[in-house]
């Protein structure tokens, strides 16, 4: 295993020479034992520091880690083994400290153990693991310290290998059942799927004869009826387009993007077992990635690739992202924008427009801050202050300078959505769901729902 | 708060590991430090000097006071503090004395101050060793989780009793005892010990010669100490230019091992892919 080895004086270490030194010197020179007796107490000190080094820098040990996973879901638990052989015929007492990234945390055991290694004998330490945050953890790489006073004399051997482990979101916590699913897919197939005109099987519309058309086109029967020549169009086969655009701008920062990002992922793995085409585009002020996953031997490493996003934009611009799936030729898609209302709504909205112009159906799911951050629940805040006054006043005001301004910016999207017949989704926080707000959606456009709207309509 | 944190919170709490000996030893820390400056006010009592009295007391209060508020947090840099306070207080006290003064006094015997200053030095220097010794032994972090529900309780017992006869089966290694520590600290200083009183003879046995072949009326005072003086500076020179011959940072880096680690970069198997899947849906 590559090794480095550190052996030094420290700062502390130096100091302690010159305080032993200046505390004799001063002692000696005024007949004064008690500066000389923790003076030469530092000589000694520092000596023996040296004295164990000299002993032991020829010390040689074989060392082995291993862990028991590479890939793991955040909350998860990870062994990590490591095996230390002492060849040599003396007792080593050493000090061993696994380094982790923030993304661990050890149970039960300090990442620092003292262990005496009997000689020509092999020694194995276990550490468990809690995974706390997703990401990419690292764990190593590991610290030996051979001798006393290392805070004196450093001596230090680094074994440099350190494990690379993938750590994927928590599970997510609602189960919805299959059934639902596919009773959600069908619906928005059958609901948003744009007929276009081309080469296919299905029957599309009739049209006067032009020149060039094919003769066994021609509907013989509509010819006769309109005593002119009249040409069958038949749709066009192809998959329906799944776009979704996920921003990446600093608004969504935090545990809101992980929760957007976890719908996104959980909307690909129910789309992406269809033979429906699906892409991902995140976007900031440029797309930073355009991701296709797939079904079969990559699918796996497509979908570490997404848990791989963070938001680390600054503004997003949704026209940059719209522009670039129009240069890939990616029309009459069903458009799912996972993004919120904050900054510049502007920038955010500017290419719904072309979207629509490239037949694209929209759905907006909005992720309000309201819902996620922490400070700006009511609930969460008056149950823990004890001071009413602070609550009263919270209930009051808050909802009045930060609710109103958002509901004006929801307005200002539903009506721009309404012009391009988009719709919009509202994620009430952690304990909703995309799959369960999408269907909430649909209902709107089952038949009896219609029947019933119109009936009111009427009424009214 | 997001409701998986509050579950988190409640399955694992973060602890941080003490030791029963560290608070022993910030206590003995801490009583060697009051006992040193104590003895050097009595002694400074003795001396019957007013003001060398009354700079020892003050440094007493100031010491025994910063103790105090750090309780257990002992740190290298606050013991650097602490004898700058003694060479402070020991400078004051020459340029104040008189002939009734802590450092020739008439009060005071010869073997009296012998005893009063050699114990204080002891209790000064007991308690850097104690400092040292804490420093190694208990300043680290040791901070981990630690498992609350029940729920987390029975899923690291089953992951742990998953893990038997396996390449990771949990094992906790044997601790070292602190008597075991102490006695391996100690048994590290003897070399160093007798290295120190090899190099303090020679420079006495140097001395003394100076001392047979110059005429004993005149500067017999004045060379032992002086000698000593000498070999201190030499020895603390010999300390940091042996550190200064010392290479610093040694990498060890073999073929077979670069070799090992080509062959470990090898693409995923669809095995592991499929473990991996297997994983995610348990």
């Amino acid at each position: 295993m590559e090794e480095e080895r550190h052996f030094e004086l420290t700062k502390n270490g130096k100091t302690f020479i010159l305080f032993g030194s200046l505390f004799v010197i001063i002692g000696l020179a005024i007949d004064n034992l008690l500066l000389i007796v923790p003076g030469v107490l530092f000589l000694v000190v520092i000596t023996s520091t040296f004295i164990s080094f000299l002993f032991s820098h020829t010390y040689s040990f074989n060392t082995k880690m291993s862990c028991s996973k590479d890939f793991m879901r955040s909350r998860g638990l990870l062994a990590v083994a490591v095996e230390l052989t002492n060849p040599s015929r003396r007792p080593i007492l050493m000090k061993i400290s696994l380094r982790l990234s923030f993304h661990f945390k050890s149970i039960d055991k300090a990442e620092t153990v003292l262990i005496k290694l009997s000689p020509q004998k092999t020694t194995k330490i276990v550490w468990l693991l809690l995974a706390s945050r997703r990401g990419n953890g690292e764990i190593g790489p590991i610290e030996i310290s051979i001798g006393s006073f290392q805070y004196l004399f450093k001596h230090k051997r680094i074994l440099k290998e350190t494990q690379q482990i993938k750590i994927l979101p928590q599970r997510p916590r609602i189960n919805i059942p299959w059934k639902t699913k596919k009773e959600l897919l069908l619906k928005m197939v059958h609901e948003f799927a744009q007929r276009v005109k081309g080469r296919g099987d299905e029957f599309f519309a009739l049209r006067d004869y032009l020149p060039g058309d094919q003769l066994k086109h021609i509907d013989w029967y509509a010819t006769a009826r309109h005593d002119k020549l009249i040409s069958r169009e038949f749709e066009d086969q192809r998959n329906l387009h799944f776009l979704i655009y996920l921003d990446l701008s600093s608004t969504m920062f935090g545990p809101k993007f992980e929760y957007a990002l976890s719908s996104v992922i959980e909307l690909c793995s129910l789309i992406k077992g269809t033979n429906h085409d699906l892409a991902v585009v995140a976007y900031s002020e440029i797309v930073q990635k355009y991701i296709i996953p797939q079904v079969g031997k990559h699918e796996l490493r497509l979908m570490l690739n997404l848990y791989d996003i963070e938001a680390t934009g600054v503004h997003s611009s949704f026209l940059n992202a719209v522009k670039f799936t129009k240069n890939n030729n990616v029309l009459h898609s069903i458009a799912i924008i996972f993004s919120d209302l904050e900054g510049d709504l502007t920038k955010k909205l500017q290419g719904l427009h072309l979207l629509q112009t490239m037949g694209s159906r929209v759905i907006f799911v909005n992720f309000a801050t309201m819902h996620f951050n922490i400070l700006s629940s009511q609930d969460w805040m008056l149950d823990r202050t004890e001071d009413m006054n602070y609550g009263e006043i919270l209930q009051d005001v808050f909802p009045s300078i930060v609710s109103d301004e958002y509901r004006k910016r929801e307005i200002e999207l539903r009506q721009l959505l309404y012009s391009i017949r988009g719709d919009y989704v509202d994620i009430f926080g952690y304990d909703d769901n995309i799959i369960l707000s999408l269907y909430r959606l649909m209902k709107k456009y089952s038949p009896t729902q219609r029947l019933v709207l119109e009936a009111v309509r009427r009424s009214s | 708060m997001r409701i998986r944190d509050k579950v988190y919170e409640e399955d694992w709490e973060l602890t941080s590991l003490t030791a029963l000996g560290s608070t022993f030893i910030a206590g003995a820390h801490h009583l060697f430090g009051a006992l040193a400056i104590s003895l050097i006010v009595i002694q400074s009592a003795f001396s019957l000097n007013i003001y060398i009295f009354a700079i020892w007391l003050m440094l007493g209060v100031v010491i025994l006071m910063t103790d105090l508020f750090k309780g257990t947090q002992i740190k290298l840099s606050s013991e650097v503090t602490f004898g700058l306070f003694f060479i402070f207080g020991t400078i004051l006290s020459l340029l104040l004395a008189e002939p009734n003064s802590m450092f020739f006094p008439a009060t005071l015997g010869r073997v009296d101050i012998i005893i009063y200053q050699s114990l204080a030095g002891l209790c000064i220097g007991l308690r850097f060793l104690s400092t040292f010794y804490y420093m190694e032994y208990f300043e680290q972090e040791h901070t981990f989780v630690r498992t609350k529900g029940q729920y987390t309780k029975d899923q690291v017992q089953q992951y742990k009793d998953n893990l038997i006869k396996t390449d990771f089966e949990y094992i906790s290694p044997e601790g070292i005892k602190t008597l075991q520590k102490w006695i391996v600290l100690l048994r590290r200083m003897l070399w160093p010990f007798l290295l120190l009183i090899i190099f303090s003879a020679l420079a006495a046995l140097y001395a003394l010669m100076i001392f047979y072949l110059i005429p004993k009326d005149s500067l017999a005072e004045y060379i032992i100490r002086p000698s000593l003086i000498l070999a201190a500076i030499i020895y603390s020179v010999l300390l940091i230019r042996t550190n200064a011959i010392l290479p610093k940072i040694v990498d060890i880096d073999t073929q077979a091992d670069q070799q090992q680690k080509k062959n470990s970069d090898t693409e995923a198997t669809e095995d592991e892919i499929e473990n991996i899947l297997i994983d995610n849906t348990t």
